[in-house]
């Protein structure tokens, strides 16, 4: 597979994440006739109203955002930059809450912890709430990035500080600084998956700019406008992701390398105890909470035999394709990020703007458009399928999974395979060296497509085969049947489940990144 | 002056350094030489502070830096160290990185560019520096803080041989005329005897050698390559 | 190249496998999957015709189904839609997706709850109504009528779901109907005035009530049931029996235009209408309301509506409500 070749199918699969969306936006500009009119762009003409509910997505995904850096930093700071009480064990656990869904996070804190939050007239309600829920969920997003730029730094930068300057002073002008990318970065995807989701401004009664686009689906069955409305959301967040992407340059946000075990660690003294209760109420409110009250929640054993008998259908459906579309994922996701890399030009430049215009489209916007353009004659044999919501998975989520293993291949040396060239061909070469050096970030890449896939509930609800449910739905359906231990064992199986499954992936991502040669 | 006394210091269960010792002098210039892996970075590194040993001291200018438990922290050391990678911070400018280490008057720091001839570049970052004033820059910022020590990892093991020749020269005129004792790691024999005035050689975590040059008596480049024969064949 | 073809047949493969089935029947329904579910099972069992149901979720109660429904039109995917209400089945009528069926049951229905083309006809029934917690307030403390809401004693006492949405939809649009736009449009606003707690769901509106976070709650008969056989500290109430009565949503079925397996689908449609449907439904939890002729009147005054009439009503009842409750 020649260059050309390989941009070519990348710029193919561009076509087929985006496609779903110009059908939309095509079927959108034209009239009854099916000639082209631009009619329906007065929908654009955002009313005061939908000014108020864009205005407070914003402030959602500006808050949460601020508020997962302010929570996310510092913990990052402490565990690998401190001696604080726990340090390893904190390390080993607080990105397990990423697993926790926001959904869930939201219906665990409003339905099943007395005195959470959204308590009718006590406690937090609305933005607050809001806040907390996506802060409690996404914070590990700017830890984990934060730690790989800590990782990654050179350690001697910091430590040529420190020589003149005492610990305060080299964390503010030199380390602070020197991770800002991360932070913006980790910063950026909590502000897109904030400012896009749905459910649990659902769940919590905040009246969010998405509703507004919900509403002209489902209560107008106007299509048309419903797609041009989630113009501004899709505007919104590439102007954010721009703004980074022009930052960061050719930096890379996720570092795979592997860790040199140094760095420096400052001395707490007595602190160390007394900080430690950051890294602990924080673990314990977005990690330990919510699965102690699905525990309680779900009751004795007999609930969970019985949750287990309606809804092992869905875990194992849900399993097997959250896996295949990861899967998928990492296979088509790799040309497509060697593409990015590895070549100049306009035409990179084109497919780098083309994968990442998804990010800021509401779930349902892709459901929709998924529908569109795969009911054909010509895909019956994918419609109506589990392969059609494997694919809608791929779509949904192939941009994050580029840029994981983009980071991979940014660190490997080009001139290790152009030694390679001169002894064999361009497949041989990939296979034989770049494949085996890429290989850890092919794993992270499949971890992040599995956990997206796994809880995503918008998007798979309007694709999924008839007779065919994902956990998510079934969790939904039992929480409107107001069985809450069934819903809190499908829960704890769903956790269990993403565990188990992360948990092998981290073995596997271990012993390959361990290997001797590396 | 630095005074290392029987440091011993392994990291992982593995011993790294092995009952080290060894001094220099205010003004003078000891090399410390010795195959890679030997342990030479790591002596830098107790001696900056930025760790300690499993045992033994280390003594600045007759006050005990590290001892035991005790270690004073990096800043107060009054030590500067240049890194082989150089460690100079992509996001400061040239006068930001000195102003960064400066304590009290920025008089000299000015001075200091200008002797580093790099008056002129004081706002450009080290992106847009050529190869030698990114290695002037690392010296200016390491004299930048007045240090009595200066410590130096291979800082010019990259540098074509003119190049290197120069900024050893600015270097140790430094040395000389402010007084500082320094340690420089390299792996040029020729250029240690030559320039250095006292030499230390090391071999698998241990001193095997130390000359005071000059005042002993000019060592020669025969009795340096001994020391590593033994090496060699893996003794 | 090679492991790619390997690779891709045993997907095809696998595709394959899984869509090819003798008789079979797709029927997307918005009944809660606790009760439809055990009716689809029981048909899968005496008929030997293989069921693929789709649920629908509450976060998109009704619609979401609807919606997939519209945007499969050029190539329908399923035979039978199993609507819990009827106005979303008078919407797909106007959508054009589907066509008519008149089933051996047919007849057996009131002309008020079936189309008169056989487009849709409606079955068993659930009603709209209210729930209160008795420990907070009893019955005799209610207002004769739910328009009684907007006074000031009911101020933040009151939960609703969105009223864009779902069986809430449609009571609004009833009332649009039954008491004309300018008085409802008052109401609604009362109600905003009263600080009404907007809720996500009829599901939701019940857990507020049975929490005691609000002491009346309006919900469908359904939802409050699963209360009340809980044993939670709730009593149903069947609003405005003494003026406009209470209003009835009939199940709908109807067959989809172009529908893949027709015959199996039409069976479907008659084992749902049946007798045995009706009653199992009526016994079940769900304790719905049986329809067809003959049965045992409900226990309560029913809000006399023309259905089709209610949904014209819904798209002007949902432009105002967007703009006083979704801000």
């Amino acid at each position: 597979m020649g260059r050309k070749r390989l941009l070519a199918f990348s710029l193919l699969f561009s076509g087929f994440v985006l496609a779903p969306f110009l059908m939309l936006f095509f079927s959108a500009l034209t009239n009854g006739e099916g000639s082209l009119s631009f009619e329906n762009l007065h929908v654009l003409k955002l009313t005061s109203r939908q000014w108020v509910l864009l205005g407070r997505s914003v402030l959602l995904g500006v808050g949460a955002s601020l508020g997962c850096v302010i929570l996310g930093a510092p913990m990052s700071l402490l565990l690998n930059r401190t001696d604080v009480w726990g340090r390893s064990f904190f390390r080993k656990v607080y990105w397990l809450s990423l697993i926790l869904p926001p959904y869930i996070q939201a219906i665990v804190w409003s339905k099943y912890i007395p005195g959470g939050i959204d308590s009718g007239w006590t406690g937090m309600t609305g933005l607050p709430a809001a806040f907390f829920v996506f802060i409690l969920s996404f914070y590990p997003i700017v830890t984990l990035l934060v730690s790989s730029g800590l990782e990654a730094m050179d350690q001697s930068l910091e430590e040529t500080a420190r020589l003149h300057r005492g610990p305060w002073a080299a964390m503010r002008k030199v380390t602070l600084p020197l991770l800002f990318p991360h932070i913006a970065c980790g910063a950026i995807l909590v502000f897109v998956f904030t400012i896009i989701n749905f459910e649990v401004a659902d769940i919590l009664r905040l009246k969010v700019y998405p509703l507004e686009i919900f509403i002209f689906f489902s209560a107008y069955y106007d299509e048309k406008s419903a797609t041009i409305l989630s113009l501004p959301l899709i505007f919104t967040t590439l102007i954010f992701v721009w703004a980074q992407m022009r930052y960061m340059g050719e930096k890379s946000y996720v570092n795979l390398g592997r860790s040199q075990g140094g760095g420096i660690v400052y001395s707490l003294g007595r602190r160390r105890y007394v900080l430690a209760l950051f890294p602990a109420v924080i673990t314990f409110l977005a990690l330990a909470a919510p699965i102690l009250a699905l525990l309680k929640g779900a009751g004795n054993l007999v609930n969970y035999g019985n949750a287990w008998k309606g809804g092992a259908g869905a875990v194992w459906y849900s399993l097997w394709t959250s896996a295949a579309s990861a899967g998928g994922m990492a296979l088509f996701s790799f040309p497509v990020a060697y593409c990015l890399v590895r070549m100049r030009g306009g035409l990179r430049g084109v497919l780098d703007f083309l994968i990442q215009t998804p990010f800021g489209a509401p779930s349902i916007v892709l459901g929709i458009g998924f529908i569109t353009l795969w009911n054909q004659p010509f895909f019956d044999a994918v419609y109506g399928t589990s392969l059609l919501l494997i694919l809608a998975m791929i779509a949904a989520y192939s941009p994050f999974v580029i840029k994981v293993i983009s980071a991979g291949i940014k660190r490997v040396d080009e001139d290790l395979e152009s030694v390679g060239r001169m002894g064999a061909g361009p497949l041989k070469v990939a296979a034989r060296i770049l494949l085996p050096l890429t290989a850890p970030s092919l794993i992270a890449g499949f971890a992040v497509g599995f956990i997206l896939s796994l809880s995503n509930l918008g998007t798979s609800l309007l694709v999924v085969a008839p007779g065919r449910s994902t956990l998510p739905i079934t969790i939904y359906n039992y929480l409107h049947y107001g069985a809450d231990e069934t819903v809190c064992a499908l829960s704890l199986f769903l956790l269990a489940l993403t565990a188990a499954s992360l948990a092998l992936l981290l073995l596997i991502y271990k012993y390959l990144s361990g290997r001797a040669w590396r | 002056m630095i005074q290392v006394n029987q440091v011993s210091f392994s990291r992982n269960k593995k011993p790294i350094l092995r009952d080290v010792s060894l001094q220099a002098e205010p003004g003078q210039c000891l090399a410390l030489l010795g195959p890679s892996g030997a342990g030479k970075t790591s002596l830098l590194r107790i001696i900056a502070g930025l760790e300690t040993p499993d045992s033994g001291e280390v003594i600045l200018s007759a006050q005990v830096a590290t001892k035991g438990a005790f270690a004073a922290p990096p800043e107060e050391r009054k030590t500067s160290m240049i890194f082989q990678s150089l460690a100079l911070w992509p996001h400061m400018t040239v006068e930001q990185h000195i102003a960064f280490v400066e304590r009290g008057d920025g008089e000299t720091g000015k001075d200091l560019l200008t002797r580093m001839k790099l008056d002129g570049k004081e706002k450009h970052y080290p992106d847009q520096l050529s190869g030698g004033e990114k290695q002037r820059l690392a010296i200016a910022r390491a004299l930048a803080s007045k240090p009595r020590r200066l410590l130096l990892d291979e800082p010019f093991s990259n540098l074509d041989e003119i190049l290197k020749e120069n900024l050893l020269s600015l270097f140790l005129e430094q040395v000389r005329t402010q007084n500082i004792a320094s340690i420089i790691v390299t792996h040029n024999v020729n250029e240690a005897i030559e320039k250095a005035d006292s030499m230390a050689i090391m071999v698998s975590g241990r001193i095997k050698k130390f000359w005071i040059n000059k005042k002993d008596r000019i060592i020669t480049r025969k009795e340096v390559l001994e020391c590593f024969e033994e090496y060699r064949y893996g003794k | 190249m090679k492991h790619w073809r390997i690779l891709l047949s045993i997907l095809l493969v696998g595709v394959l496998a899984t869509s090819a089935s003798a008789e079979e029947v797709v029927v997307y329904t918005s009944v809660d999957r606790m009760f439809s579910e055990p009716i689809l099972q029981k048909f899968e069992k005496d008929t030997g015709i293989k069921v693929l149901a789709m649920y629908d979720v509450e976060a998109s109660k009704t619609v979401g189904l609807v919606n997939r429904l519209i945007a499969e039109k050029r190539r329908p995917r399923a035979d039978v839609f199993w609507n819990s209400e009827v106005i979303r089945t008078i919407q797909l009528l106007k959508e054009d997706v589907l066509t008519p069926y008149k089933s051996v049951y047919y007849d057996d229905f009131p002309a008020t709850f079936k189309d008169k083309d056989g487009y849709w006809t409606g079955f068993a029934g659930r009603a709209r109504v209210l729930l209160i917690n008795t420990t907070m307030i009893q019955e005799k403390d209610l207002p004769p009528s739910i328009l009684d809401f907007t006074k000031p004693e009911w101020k933040g006492k009151v939960t609703i779901a969105y009223p864009l949405f779902g069986t809430t939809a449609m009571h609004v649009a009833a009332l649009y109907d039954y008491i004309g736009t300018e008085k409802t449009e008052a109401y609604l606003k009362g109600l905003a005035a009263n600080d009404v707690l907007v809720v996500d769901g009829n599901s939701v509106t019940r857990d507020l009530v049975v929490q005691g976070k609000v002491p009346v709650g309006f919900t469908d008969t359904d939802d409050a049931q699963v209360a009340i056989d809980k044993g939670d500290p709730v009593q149903m109430i069947f609003p405005d029996s003494t003026g406009m009565g209470t209003l009835l949503i009939p199940n709908t079925v109807m067959m989809i235009k172009g529908a893949p397996h027709p015959e199996t689908g039409q069976k479907l449609i008659d084992y749902l209408l049946s007798p045995e449907t009706e009653k199992a439904l009526q016994e079940g939890e769900s304790a719905q309301i049986p329809l067809r002729k003959g049965s045992s009147p409900p226990g309560f005054k029913a809000m006399e509506v023309d259905y089709a009439k209610v949904a014209d009503y819904l798209e002007p009842s949902a432009k105002f409500c967007q703009e006083i409750f979704v801000r």
